[in-house]
């Protein structure tokens, strides 16, 4: 038997003995989720690795004993009881899971945020806590705030804005949002970076190195290292705020009124590197408006414009929207689609934008490009170096999958979570043989794809991938260009 | 020659004028009580009168931001504000004050007990004392019986956190922000569960009185 996460955090025990006969409570009244809240609140980010390190492998260990106190108790049960407790186990660890993310924040919540878009690989449950992960974090009181912004800007936030409301109204893995208007009367939305963030993120991945440090001894640690190194980039560029502003400014750029995507205007007097202001907009993320059971047809308007302002950045913007997650779009009532975070982007280099050009031609079979040669340049084997051929298929496969939607023109179903769970299997697979030699943009590309198509899941749409994809290659002129 | 009050005023401020500006020049150590006598024009014993150390003379200084820092401390809380918040609110502003002293003020805790002249009306006192005595009435108005060691462990938590601002490299001292969060939210955490009156942390959460 194949032993995956989610049986892991399944099987995590009751506190107590006593079986399950109360109907779960509604969550967001969860006394224990509200203790859980309470007791985050009082925590600060912990930004020693050590710290760090100790709440993972806190973590890891609940899961382990777990594991073999459920498999046991599994054995006495019978089937319905198994459920109830299957049921309630997931939520308790839920709890716990959001606890130990929220504290953490930084890169590990963003594993959270990975994982609460992806069906099946944790259970529903959990899946919705983790979901509370894009706006619900635990936001600094407003005494640390207003040091922090009178740090950065000069000015206590009441005297820099006409009115500024001390009460977040999000928090996510970096920083969190008040609403504000400015004294010239526009509505903002100011974003204030968690002190000492960054630092957190390079101990996150001196923790990532410590952690994974056997593998030094297998022969692709250096484009282990080359691959962490490229994240590390992108999450460091991602705590610069002055970064994030030029790139929303950039993005914003790419967008006319007649696209229905709109990204929030930057209102750079008042940025720095770790507060950011832009034009307040309001809408609704697509987790809440899909509880409002919207029709098909407006389903698939939202995944189609996702889609093509993913894709707009891509092939006009030449960058990596990294982070595609449901917390970064806003839904609106006048049918636009509003993009609010512009802080993971990855820009690509002469070779990198090359390549590209050549993977996409290859899969869409244009003459002259041959598969192999692309998957060799992709993995960065040498020219007369021998290719597994498992390898050579597990890597193929992969990138067929990660294409499928856009190689025939015709609507592709994205409800179907079938397709989701097939590239997991493969991403799976080519882990667990360490099939993971690659450029070092790989896996940062591998995670636009995840969470693109993660968000078309969770709005179930339906539309012609093919057709919005040449649109926009064809607007740059990008299939007129020469590749090497 | 007999000095009238306002000549030692003035004098007063022109030795804390040039103290100020050659600390900040040439830092604390390489800074003597003869420098900053010829520079605020006044013979070396002169200044003797008015501090008896070079230290003195700097805490001198500390404690004035400190003062001006307590003012819009007390001017900023808020009703209902949280105990955490309130010390994170004091501490934090305090280090705003601070900021163009930051240079000598490690020299100044490290004689943080040793009493220090208070040049307004010729008085002693110590840095320590001169911190925790704005908390001794937040503490009060938070519990009836405040914990005997609560005044002197927040003092000693707060030179703490002074002495590692003033080693803070990273921008802006933000280091210091997330570790002052930290210290004050252990700090009331401690205090409510040592107080009768307040027995679960999340009643640090309870109204405060204003003004102290």
């Amino acid at each position: 038997m194949t032993i995956s996460v989610a049986d892991l955090i399944a099987a995590i025990p009751p506190d107590d003995d006593e079986e399950v006969r109360e109907p779960l409570p509604a969550l967001a009244h969860d006394p224990e989720l509200q203790r859980v809240f309470a007791a985050i609140s009082r925590r600060p980010v912990p930004v020693g690795a050590l710290r760090r390190l100790w709440s993972l492998g806190g973590l890891q260990a609940q899961l382990a004993v777990a594991y073999g106190a459920y498999w046991v108790k599994g054995w006495f049960q019978n089937a319905d009881a198994r459920q109830r407790s299957l049921l309630e186990t997931h939520v308790r660890a839920a709890v716990r899971l959001l606890s130990t993310m929220t504290y953490l924040r930084g890169t590990i919540m963003k594993i959270g945020q990975f994982l609460a878009n992806v069906p099946d690989v944790v259970p529903d449950q959990i899946a919705e806590m983790l979901s509370r992960l894009y706006y619900q974090a635990p936001p600094m009181h407003y005494a640390l705030l207003r040091e922090h912004v009178h740090s950065e800007l000069g000015a206590d936030p009441e005297e820099l804005f006409g009115e500024f409301d001390p009460t977040a109204f999000a928090a996510a893995s970096l920083g969190q949002v008040h609403r504000a208007r400015l004294k010239t009367g526009e509505e903002v939305a100011v974003k204030v970076q968690y002190p000492g963030i960054a630092q957190t993120i390079c101990s996150d991945f001196r923790t990532l190195h410590a952690l994974v440090l056997p593998l030094r001894l297998s022969k692709n640690w250096d484009n282990f290292k080359d691959q962490t190194a490229d994240i590390r980039a992108v999450l460091e560029r991602e705590t610069d705020y002055e970064q994030e502003a030029e790139n929303q400014r950039r993005a914003r750029s790419l967008f006319t009124e007649s696209d229905g995507i709109v990204v929030p205007r930057v209102f750079d007097r008042y940025c720095t590197k770790r507060v950011l202001t832009t034009e307040f907009i309001e809408g609704v993320h697509p987790p809440q408006w899909m509880k409002t059971n919207p029709p098909q047809e407006l389903r698939d308007h939202f995944g189609a414009l996702s889609y093509r302002a993913i894709w707009r950045m891509f092939f006009s913007g030449r960058s990596n929207y990294v982070d595609p997650h449901p917390g970064n779009f806003l839904i609106l009532d006048d049918g636009r689609l509003a993009m609010i975070d512009f802080g993971c982007m990855r820009p690509y280099n002469d070779d990198e934008w090359d390549f590209c050009r050549q993977y996409r031609w290859t899969l869409l079979g244009r003459e002259g490009y041959p598969v192999e040669r692309l998957v060799r340049r992709g993995c960065m084997f040498k020219p007369d170096e021998a290719v597994d051929a498992d390898q050579m298929r597990v890597i193929m496969e992969y990138n067929l999958w990660c294409w499928e939607p856009y190689l025939h023109d015709r609507v592709f179903d994205f409800g179907n979570g079938g397709f989701l769970r097939r590239g997991l299997d493969l991403l799976s697979e080519a882990s667990k043989k360490r099939y993971t030699r690659g450029m070092p943009m790989v896996p940062l590309v591998s995670r636009q794809y995840f969470q693109t198509y993660s968000l078309m899941y969770l709005l179930r749409a339906r539309f012609n991938v093919k057709r919005i994809g040449d649109e926009e290659a064809r607007a740059t002129g990008w299939d007129e260009m020469e590749s090497s | 020659m007999r000095i009238t009050a306002a000549e030692k005023t003035a004098t007063l401020q022109r030795i804390r004028s040039a103290g100020r500006k050659l600390f900040s020049s040439r830092g604390f150590e390489a800074t003597t009580t003869r420098d900053v006598a010829k520079a605020a024009g006044i013979a070396a014993g002169t200044l003797f009168n008015y501090f008896p150390t070079k230290e003195s003379l700097a805490a001198g200084l500390v404690l004035d931001a400190l003062a001006a820092a307590k003012a819009e401390w007390e001017s900023k809380r808020r009703e209902g504000e949280p105990l955490a918040e309130t010390l994170f609110a004091y501490v934090a502003i305090g280090l705003r004050y601070l900021r163009p002293h930051r240079k000598y003020v490690r020299p100044v805790i490290d004689t943080a007990a040793m009493p220090i002249a208070d040049d307004a009306n010729g008085g002693r006192t110590s840095l320590a004392a001169q911190l925790v005595a704005p908390i001794d009435d937040v503490l009060s108005g938070a519990a009836g019986d405040v914990p005997p060691l609560a005044p002197q462990l927040f003092s000693t938590l707060h030179l703490g956190l002074l002495s590692a601002w003033a080693a803070d490299t990273s921008p802006r001292q933000e280091q210091t922000l997330a570790l002052v969060d930290h210290a004050t939210r252990m700090f009331a955490d401690w205090f409510c569960s040592q107080c009768e009156r307040i027995t679960m942390p999340a009643d640090a959460s309870q109204p405060l009185q204003n003004g102290s």
